[in-house]
């Protein structure tokens, strides 16, 4: 479904991602793990047209992506969490998710209200007055009533209580039996056990360690020494 | 104390002018962050057409149809072929872009019109007065304020209450996110760039029968519009309405009991409110 093909990220001068290459099929969580400033949110705004890609090519069920204007992008279904959640603040909760809605999603507003019963509660609230793990939820809720074909996730359960980071475990799971495939960067080697069918570590913009969900917990010193600072 | 009411109810008139003209200045620069020193001759090219509708069918109100279309359809042409490529500049760099244009415009109508004033009458239907008891007061002025509000009244519910609006205020604080949402966002820009040149475009065609249309009533307008904006706050629909009705009601009521003082005050208002809340009444910080 999703395919990168020795990616080449650039921020101006500075070459950050070295020739990554990863596939990512139907159903499947593909995990991205690696310290601070390895490059992994810079592989997911490659994969959204946020950052210059220069060599190497992207695509998404057949379609070329590599230099498109992310609005694009999102059309065809990638449906994005970013690291600073970047909710809309001067807008309330319930509208966050109804500039966000597409009817041909599988997830209405109101089956949020449901998953989500916490934002049911706050709906009339504005963005900005949310604490983290409900902004996280906003956000990720937002994603899926954009009708997502793929979903990526930037650390998620970053800063948030384990009953939350539970909770949106729960909601990956979920996303994922329904077939829709994940992207997701996350540092917690915990979570990535939980969900994760498959992870790549990332060292300095590049691809230094890649296995199956077994691996996980078989190499899990390796790559902790990877994490490690 | 009926001269003051007078005066009073002049102000709003105006004020409700002064939002209109100022509305698309302040989404358009909340959005886009950008300066358009374009956006007085919009208002004024507004009065011109106008003129020129008035002139040849004798019809306000088909004007009042259509020369708002026809500066919406200028500014996005506008938008189109020169504003898109200076998001990206710094502010000076498009004020001088956009005041080239402006420019540009007002050398234009004055080498159709000459640079002498047209005068535009007000509709038949709305020639006279309307008493209410001992209180008259023109129709035509009355019927700006109640037309005006009514539009105020739209612009305010559609920037709260659609999809449209929500993507507006949305994209101000973060167009990046609403492109990420799948949204086209350099359409979503030149829709607005555009609505916010037809509002200015009403301006001048409620103002045409007030005040007449010349020339030089765009840059009179566009220093109103930036009082009104700054004194509201930049990228706020409250903030125009207030801070046009503030600037219209002073300009109106200090006209006949200070006139020389009257911009006067305007200007004072404004350095007050530079002082206390810089950025303007219901601005964000
Ligand atoms: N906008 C930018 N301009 C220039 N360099 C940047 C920019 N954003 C990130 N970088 C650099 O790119 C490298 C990778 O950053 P990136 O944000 O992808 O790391 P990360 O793996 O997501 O880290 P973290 O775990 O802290 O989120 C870092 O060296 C960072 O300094
Ligand atoms: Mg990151």
């Amino acid at each position: 479904m999703l395919e990168l093909n020795s990616v080449n990220s650039f921020y101006g001068k500075s070459h950050i991602l070295f020739d990554v290459n990863c596939t990512l099929k139907r159903g499947e969580v593909l995990a991205i793990l690696g310290r601070n400033g390895a490059g992994k949110s810079t592989l997911l705004k490659s994969i959204m047209g946020l950052v210059d890609v220069r060599d190497g090519s992207i695509h998404f069920e057949g379609n070329e992506l590599t230099n498109t204007t992310s609005h694009r992008i999102a059309h065809q279904g990638l449906c994005f969490v970013p690291e600073n959640r970047d909710i809309f603040e001067i807008l309330s909760v319930e509208e966050n998710l109804y500039i966000s809605h597409n009817p041909a999603s599988n997830w209405s507003i109101n089956d949020i209200y449901s998953l989500f019963p916490r934002l049911k509660e706050r709906r009339k609230n504005g963005g900005g007055n949310l604490s983290g793990g409900e902004q996280q939820m906003l956000a990720i809720a937002r994603a899926l009533v954009n009708d997502p074909k793929m979903l990526i996730l930037d650390e998620p359960t970053e800063g948030l209580a384990p009953v939350i980071v539970e909770e949106i475990e729960k909601i990956i799971s979920n996303v994922r039996s329904t077939g829709i495939p994940i992207l997701l960067v996350e540092q917690n080697i915990s979570v990535c056990r939980k969900v994760a069918d498959k992870f790549i570590v990332l060292e300095q913009g590049q691809v230094v360690l890649e296995g199956s969900n077994q691996d996980l917990s078989d190499q899990t010193e390796k790559i902790e020494h990877y994490l490690a600072v | 104390m009926e001269l003051f009411f007078f005066q009073l109810l002049n102000g709003l008139g105006l004020g409700v002018i002064y939002f209109l003209l100022s509305v698309g200045l302040t989404i358009t620069f909340g959005l886009l962050n950008f300066v358009n020193f374009a956006h007085g001759a919009f208002y004024m090219v507004g009065a011109y057409v106008t003129f020129v509708i008035v002139s040849l069918t004798g019809n306000f109100w088909l004007a009042l149809l259509i020369a708002p279309l026809v500066i919406g359809t200028l500014a996005i042409a506008l938008e189109q072929s020169v504003v898109k490529f200076s998001y990206v500049l710094e502010h000076k760099y498009q004020i001088l872009v956009t005041l080239g244009v402006a420019l540009m415009l007002q050398e234009l109508v004055i080498m159709i019109w000459g640079p002498i004033g047209k005068n535009v009458s007000p509709p038949s239907s709305l020639a006279g007065i309307i008493e209410i008891g001992d209180f008259i007061y023109p129709k035509y002025r009355a019927f700006v304020i109640a037309f005006s509000a009514l539009i105020a009244i739209v612009v305010w519910w559609g920037l709260e209450k659609t999809k449209f609006g929500a993507l507006v205020r949305a994209g101000s604080e973060n167009a990046q996110m609403v492109g990420l949402l799948g949204v086209n966002i350099t359409r979503l820009f030149s829709i607005t760039f555009g609505l916010g040149g037809l509002l200015a475009g009403l301006a001048g065609v409620l103002a045409a029968p007030l005040r007449g249309a010349d020339p030089f009533m765009g840059v009179e307008a566009l220093g109103i519009a930036f009082i009104v904006v700054v004194i509201g706050g930049m990228g706020s629909f409250l903030g125009a309405l207030v801070g046009g009705l503030v600037v219209g009601v002073m300009q109106s009521v200090m006209s006949s009991v200070w006139p020389e003082g009257a911009s006067l005050m305007v200007y004072a208002a404004m350095a007050a409110v530079i002082l206390s809340r810089p950025r303007g009444l219901f601005g964000r910080a």
